[in-house]
């Protein structure tokens, strides 16, 4: 390709990237929203200040990530989505990492546990959601799904294990709250994901599976009407 | 139950942690048999070095403040003879008297800085 088009073409794409940014750009209406969408009642104002950065995280490399993952994958489909949500809230979770900078640090004198952030029964949806989708790949020798289905396991069980260890950030609520989405959001798009691509053959028990892994992804998704007890 | 360091108040960090955990228990907001959250995460949290938090924990440990336990990991227990709030408080008062007349403030400065920090 000439270099003159590769330049358009990034530079349309750039453009179209910018514009959904735009678009996605959180501001307090939405972190507002989102705490009190998990459980967080009344969040001050540092409290979604908190929330915005998060969901700032998040979104600055979904345009990005949405643009670049259709000719990398030769997929343009809900994939696409599902690619572009699971690695931005990997990015996030890492960027998350980075450990407290100011001179006063505060933490809370708790263990953190995977447990005390999802349910059991989430876990156990997302295990037999992944089990199954590789063992019916595994035994119709559908090898190069089976490769896509562990790869998003890995990435799903590595927001979900991200999200716990990162250093505690804010208010205890919101903490926990914040942690609580990022690992229900991956575990829930992990079974959606798993589901999808585990049975793919098109038949009538196919659809069923998919059924049952969407509706499965939105009950882990729904935002949890209260906090789980704080760790 | 928060704990805070501040890394610019001259005091080390682990002594910190080591006298919050004190004043928690001694307190009664961490009762006996309280878990505590293991080095490396209240490491990560706080931004201080693993052997920060653990040296913390070591002198807990050798006081009979918290046992460690391999399956349980840090719990906090209340070690026999324990000195009672008051005296803490006493104690506390001495080191801050002792510190104040080594940077040659008065008594009344003194009394205006633990006003200060009080209302902080």
């Amino acid at each position: 390709m000439p270099w003159d088009n590769v330049l358009a073409v990034a530079l349309f794409t750039g453009l179209i990237g910018l514009a959904i940014l735009i678009v996605l750009w959180p501001g307090e209406k939405h972190g507002k929203r989102l705490l009190q969408r998990w459980g967080v009642t009344d969040p001050g104002a540092d409290e979604v200040a908190l929330a915005v950065r998060y969901l700032k995280r998040r979104r600055f490399w979904y345009p990005w990530l949405f643009l670049a993952i259709p000719p990398l994958l030769d997929d343009s489909g809900a994939g696409t989505i599902v690619v572009t949500l699971l690695l931005g809230g990997l990015i996030a979770e890492l960027l998350a990492q980075r450990p407290a900078r100011g001179a006063r640090r505060e933490a809370v004198l708790a263990p953190r546990t995977l447990l005390g952030i999802v349910p059991v029964w989430v876990l156990v949806l997302g295990g037999l959601a992944a089990a199954g989708a590789m063992v019916h790949l595994g035994l119709t020798a559908q090898w190069k799904l089976l490769a896509v289905a562990a790869g998003t396991v890995v990435v799903c069980a590595a927001i979900t294990l991200l999200a716990v260890r990162r250093p505690a950030v804010g208010e205890p609520r919101t903490d926990l709250a914040l942690r609580s989405r990022s690992a229900r959001v991956a575990i829930g798009l992990g079974i959606g994901a798993c589901t999808a691509i585990g049975w793919p053959s098109g038949d009538f028990g196919s659809f069923l599976v998919v059924v049952a892994g969407l509706v499965a992804f939105l009950a882990v998704t729904a935002p949890a009407k209260r906090l789980p007890a704080a760790a | 139950m928060k704990i805070v360091v501040d890394t610019e108040n001259g005091l080390a960090p682990w002594r910190q942690v080591h006298d919050q955990v004190v004043r928690a228990v001694t307190a009664g907001a961490l009762p006996e048999g309280t878990r505590l959250p293991p080095i490396r995460q209240l490491a990560r949290d706080l931004g201080l070095a693993s052997g920060t938090v653990a040296r913390a924990y070591r002198e807990l440990e050798a006081a009979g403040w918290v046992t460690t336990a391999r399956a349980r990991g840090t719990v906090v227990t209340i070690p026999p003879g324990r000195p009672d709030p008051g005296a803490l408080l006493r104690s506390a008062a001495a080191d801050f008297a002792a510190a104040a007349q080594d940077l040659g403030a008065d008594l009344g400065t003194a009394l205006d800085a633990v006003r200060a920090a009080y209302r902080s």
